[in-house]
């Protein structure tokens, strides 16, 4: 059993909707968007975990939650086996940083590389003070940038350097895991190749355990040793990344795999991926949360019992009622059925 | 049935900018028939999507069409009118947006805003055009259309917006739908059902697509023949199948090694070194030369024109076989 780096036990982050002023005045509770709603999730120290899920499936707020810039309403975040909350001491925050999806926002424009760099080096004390110059050009090296980049702005570089910079300025403070929240879906196809390699050299070089949360099946697929797939706050499948996608035991996944389009001509598949659109997680549905979704859900055990992640295979667990017996027959999605 | 609806001559797309004029899209040339799928692909700044508005008129106003001839369906589009441009748009063409909340009419139920083209061009009345409005919402699937009809674009998810941009593509029975990054803004589930809804209509309806992409994948998926654009050039058309197989230019070669591909995973996965050139500022020769493996020295001296492949191939690219013989090498896209 590989050394657990980090711990996620009934992991809630929920966002109290602040509209509603005729609700509130009739009385009505404020409606509490549940984000992430119970994830149990462990991270191997050097390895590379994919998360993937689609928009407003609370992978974001995860990384945030566990990079400590949400405050969690319940569960539990171990590092190195203790108890990490929100509010964390200097020591504790260097040790998890976060690579942000837009190089464009997350730059300070009128800051140069040498300023950002120099300036968090000295307040988290990382190296002694005449050693900070000599520290950024190194750092910029890491990431694949030559010392002449340190006196420019962010304005003077394209995407994918930017992306370069930020990766810099997360490794600035020696971090165990980097947390990298959609790398390159801001960036041009023919530069999103150089972002996902250097995360690739780094982890190998540094030792880094990396949590890459994306969208991109296919980006995953090539970049992550195991994969988590998310679905409206709660994991639904993980397993190592060939046998996720060559054996997806949860429907969502299956969907999920289905709907990617390939590069191959002709070999994008016919069959339906995932049918209708995913319900709100202000009001989710009751039991599974893809029940009404999925082509296998059983009345009334699908819609009244909530399955839990179970361990199938080795390291692969899936939360389906039927991922790991006889599926029943496929039929027409709920969500579809009522629609005549 | 190959009759072509749309021929693209020598297209040029000119941006008036205060500090000189900009060079979009700068000599596009192709066809489309009818019934037929066609895909544009390239990256941002490539004039994928300036080439696609330029053929209905539809260009920002400090762009203009300054050379080259598009026809649709006979008419010559570049020397038409306003008002025969209006009667193309309204009839023979429409077009399907990105963004379908900021292409949509916010204050309008979506039944009215679908009843529209029926009613203005078709001159059906209200009540008619009401029926085929609910009509085409199911024909593009949106659940329950009775209920929906009366619904506002905020009150809709993403997905559906999209079907209601595609109904109202739909709403004059168009011979070619323009289709500029329609599934870009969606999750890949809800993009799945678009494509396949757009791929279903295009068989059923025989109306041809012109489908702009920068995901290779999706134009894999749902077009036959592909026109890729590098710095506003076409630099290589051809069916999808034989583009993907064995591409004949070098960016087009790059390009594809260096998309994760869902069904072969490298260990390394390659990239096109620098970036694409600035539109003021060209390199001299082959636009592609400083990024490129099989640069030669006469590829930095002239324009490289686009050369005939035979097959319904071009590419311009003078060492084209060299390119090819490194795609045979090392497939490209997993075989099947």
């Amino acid at each position: 059993m590989p050394e657990q780096l980090l711990e996620i036990e009934a992991l809630h982050v929920h966002y109290e909707l602040r509209g509603g002023l005729a609700r509130r005045a009739r009385g009505h509770p404020r409606e509490v968007l549940r984000a992430v709603d119970g994830v149990d999730l462990t991270i191997a120290k050097g390895e590379t975990l994919g998360l993937v899920g689609e928009s407003g499936c609370g992978k974001s707020t995860l990384g945030r939650a566990i990079v400590g810039l949400e405050s969690p309403a319940s569960g539990e975040l171990r590092f190195r086996g203790e108890p990490l909350t929100a509010e964390r001491g200097r020591a504790r925050r260097r040790r998890i940083q976060m690579v942000f999806q837009d190089p464009y926002s997350s730059l300070n424009p009128r800051m140069t590389v040498r300023q950002t760099l120099a300036e968090l080096l000295r307040a988290h004390r990382v190296v002694p003070k005449e050693a900070i110059n000599a520290r950024c050009v190194e750092l910029l090296e890491l990431v694949g940038l030559g010392p002449r980049a340190l006196d420019a702005h962010p304005r003077q570089f394209s995407g994918g350097q930017r992306q370069r910079v930020a990766t810099g300025r997360a490794l600035a403070h020696e971090p165990e895991l980097l947390v990298a929240d959609e790398p390159v879906s801001a960036l041009d196809v023919s530069v999103q190749a150089t972002v996902l390699n250097l995360l690739d050299e780094l982890r190998a070089k540094l030792g880094l355990t990396v949590l890459l949360i994306a969208h991109n099946m296919a980006v995953v697929r090539h970049v992550s040793d195991r994969v988590a797939v998310m679905y409206l706050g709660r994991i639904l499948e993980t397993a190592p990344t060939d046998e996720l996608f060559t054996n997806p035991r949860h429907p969502y996944t299956r969907g999920l795999l289905t709907a990617v389009p390939r590069l191959v001509p002709g070999r994008a598949s016919t069959s339906e991926g995932v049918a209708g659109d995913p319900p709100s997680p202000i009001d989710l549905p009751t039991g599974c949360r893809f029940h009404p979704r999925c082509p296998l859900a059983q009345e009334p055990l699908c819609s009244t019992e909530d399955p839990a992640l179970e361990e199938g295979l080795p390291a692969h667990l899936a939360a389906c009622h039927f991922a790991w017996r006889a599926a029943p027959p496929a039929h027409t999605p709920e969500i579809l059925q009522e629609t005549t | 049935m190959s009759e072509v609806l749309l021929r693209v001559d020598g297209l040029r797309v000119e941006f008036n900018l205060a500090r000189g004029v900009l060079r979009a899209v700068d000599g596009a040339s192709f066809e489309v028939q009818r019934g037929e799928a066609f895909g544009i692909v390239g990256e941002s700044g490539s004039g994928k999507t300036m080439a696609l508005r330029a053929l209905v008129g539809l260009l920002p106003p400090a762009a203009s069409v300054t050379g080259g001839t598009v026809e649709i369906d006979g008419v010559d589009v570049t020397a038409a009118g306003e008002h025969a441009l209006r009667e193309l748009r309204g009839r023979t063409v429409s077009m399907i947006f990105q963004e379908p909340m900021t292409a949509l009419n916010p204050v309008l139920r979506v039944a009215d805003q679908i009843a529209e083209t029926p009613m203005v061009r078709i001159g059906l009345t209200r009540r008619a055009a009401r029926s085929r409005a609910l009509e085409l919402m199911r024909l593009v699937g949106i659940p329950d259309p009775k209920r929906r009809a009366d619904a506002y674009p905020h009150e809709l998810s993403g997905g559906m917006r999209q079907r209601v941009m595609i109904a109202i593509a739909l709403s004059a029975d168009p011979k070619l739908i323009l289709c500029d990054e329609p599934t870009t803004a969606l999750d890949v589930t809800i993009q799945d059902q678009i494509l396949k809804l757009l791929g279903n209509l295009q068989r059923e309806l025989g109306v041809s697509l012109v489908f702009v992409s920068h995901d290779l994948a999706v134009i894999a998926q749902t077009c036959s023949r592909v026109a890729v654009m590098y710095a506003g050039q076409v630099v290589e058309t051809g069916t999808v199948d034989a583009v993907f197989r064995e591409p004949r230019h070098p960016y087009t070669l790059g390009l594809l090694r260096s998309v994760p591909d869902f069904d072969i995973v490298r260990e390394h996965l390659s990239s096109i070194p620098g970036s694409p050139p600035d539109l003021a500022a060209l390199p001299v020769g082959c636009r592609f030369h400083p990024r490129c493996a099989f640069v030669h020295d006469d590829c930095r001296s002239d324009p490289i024109p686009l050369i005939e492949l035979g097959g319904d191939r071009a590419a311009r690219c003078l060492y084209h076989e060299l390119c090819a013989a490194d795609a045979r090498r090392e497939p490209v896209i997993a075989v099947a």
